[in-house]
């Protein structure tokens, strides 16, 4: 079980979490991983100077943006970006 | 109970008359320091000359009434005053008047229309009333004392009439409108749910095409509570504490606007924070729960875009003639929910407005920083005085 975290705050929302989170919930889906994988929001996560603020379970990742959630869902959750 | 200890919820709204521009039912309210007027008028007939006859009705009880004139100097004005009907040979208008003094002190006075209907307790309710002629007309006055949550809803006769001669023959009677106010009611209902409720029955049992102007008013009584709304951190972290312990004291609702504010106010309260993940407007961040507070929003966007919201609503309030659609404030997301509960549910409020320039705002290409928050902060406040509400902003 894996729990996949979004920031949703001021900042992170301009930079397109909400598009972030509709594409992770549809990929979650789309591999069958709904009982392997929880997916949250957060406020602030202290990125905010950075890409969109995400944690999967306790580790920050740094380089989510709008555009490549995909990737980023392979190489974090199915372990083979 | 002791001065200044209920605040007046009013709203009102009509139908006009299938095929009308204007309304001959004309609603006043005038907000003073130490008490709340409100007068319903319903001009003879309909159109211009109705509308005349009634806002000028209104308008000229008001204002006496503000001089601090009795019931009889305004009917005899009103007499003297308005324009005879060339066809009829009359001048006429019926009206209602409602003056609730701040310590709950009621008055009543009521000529020819229908009868307002009462709730205590949320159960039907009917204050003894005592007839006197003045200058030829029979008004009725009541005078008695207001308990919290009171409502007494008033109503012009095409209430009485929706549906003659369509789903009804006879149009529903005052009895049938007594029951439904009372079915319809639950604790703590605002007058605009009232007054909505009732008249989107009226709407239907005119099939959409009213024949006549048609006007509810309702007012409630609240008794008054602070809500604390606490936008942004405080600029200096000792702070947190004595912000978060005074939100925490307040009477009525309280209130979190802000991402990294609700992070501190969790960790104060040693409460977890739940983001809700769903999103009920793409514009708008989604909200968060901490046990104990009643609201938590996101901060800036949700600010900028309540504002708005509430610019509209403080139009809605101000006439029973709606220029645009009311604001739906039956939607989830954070902004919606914000103005809901300042506008329906709330009589004194507080904004805590912390003055750290957020770090979480730094670096943004966008138009976010301290100032801006604070101008809107400053403006809600406004809007909420200009509704008759009390607002004030603490800086931390």
């Amino acid at each position: 079980m894996k729990t996949v975290t979004v920031c949703v705050g001021s900042a992170c929302h301009m930079k397109g979490s909400h598009h972030v989170i509709d594409e992770l919930d549809e990929l979650i889906r789309r591999y069958g991983l709904e009982d392997d994988v929880e997916l949250k929001a957060s406020f602030c996560m202290d990125q905010c100077t950075g890409n969109i603020g995400a944690r999967v379970d306790d580790r920050q990742i740094f380089d989510l943006t709008k555009d490549n959630v995909e990737e980023v869902f392979r190489r974090e959750i199915l372990g083979n970006g | 109970m002791k001065s200044n200890s209920f605040y007046v919820d009013i709203y009102s709204q009509s139908l006009l008359k299938k095929g009308e521009e204007l309304c001959g039912d004309m609603v006043n309210v005038i907000r003073r320091p130490d008490e709340t007027i409100l007068v319903l008028a319903d001009g003879m007939g309909s159109g211009v000359k109705a509308n005349i006859l009634a806002t000028l009705t209104s308008k000229i009880i008001s204002t006496l009434m503000i001089g601090n004139a009795g019931i009889d100097e305004c009917v005899e004005t009103i007499s003297e005053t308005l324009p005879v009907c060339r066809e009829r040979g009359i001048a006429y208008s019926t009206f209602t008047i409602v003056r609730v003094k701040n310590d709950g002190e009621v008055y009543t006075a009521e000529f020819d229309g229908p009868e307002f209907v009462m709730l205590r307790n949320g159960v039907l309710d009917e204050p003894e009333k005592k007839m006197r002629v003045i200058s030829g007309k029979e008004v009725w006055e009541s005078h008695f004392y207001a308990e919290p949550e009171d409502m007494i809803v008033s109503f012009s006769d095409g209430v009485i009439h929706a549906g003659i001669g369509r789903l009804i023959n006879l149009g529903w009677k005052r009895v049938n409108v007594m029951e439904f106010i009372q079915r319809n009611y639950h604790m703590k209902m605002s007058a605009r749910t009232m007054t909505r409720d009732l008249l989107e029955v009226c709407n239907h049992l005119y099939e959409g095409e009213p024949g006549d102007d048609t006007t509810v008013a309702t007012v409630r009584i609240m008794p008054r509570t602070t809500t604390r709304v606490m936008v942004g951190p405080a600029s200096s972290a000792e702070m947190d504490h004595e912000q978060v312990r005074t939100l925490m004291s307040a009477s009525g609702r309280k209130i979190v606007c802000g991402g990294t504010t609700s992070q501190i106010v969790a960790r104060e309260l040693g409460k977890k924070i739940d983001v809700d993940l769903k999103y009920y407007d793409a514009e708008i961040p989604p909200i968060a729960y901490i046990e104990g507070v009643d609201l938590v929003t996101e901060g800036i966007l949700t600010l900028s875009a309540a504002e708005k919201l509430m610019e509209a609503c403080r139009r809605e309030y101000g006439s029973n003639v709606k220029s645009e659609e009311p604001v739906d404030l039956e939607k989830k997301d954070g902004a919606t929910k914000l103005v809901k509960m300042l506008v329906q549910d709330c009589t004194d409020i507080v904004f805590m407005m912390g003055q750290a320039d957020n770090p979480a705002h730094q670096k943004i290409d966008a138009p976010i920083n301290l100032s801006i928050k604070v101008r809107i902060v400053q403006h809600m406040a406004e809007l909420l005085d200009e509704m008759g509400k009390k607002s004030r902003i603490e800086y931390y």
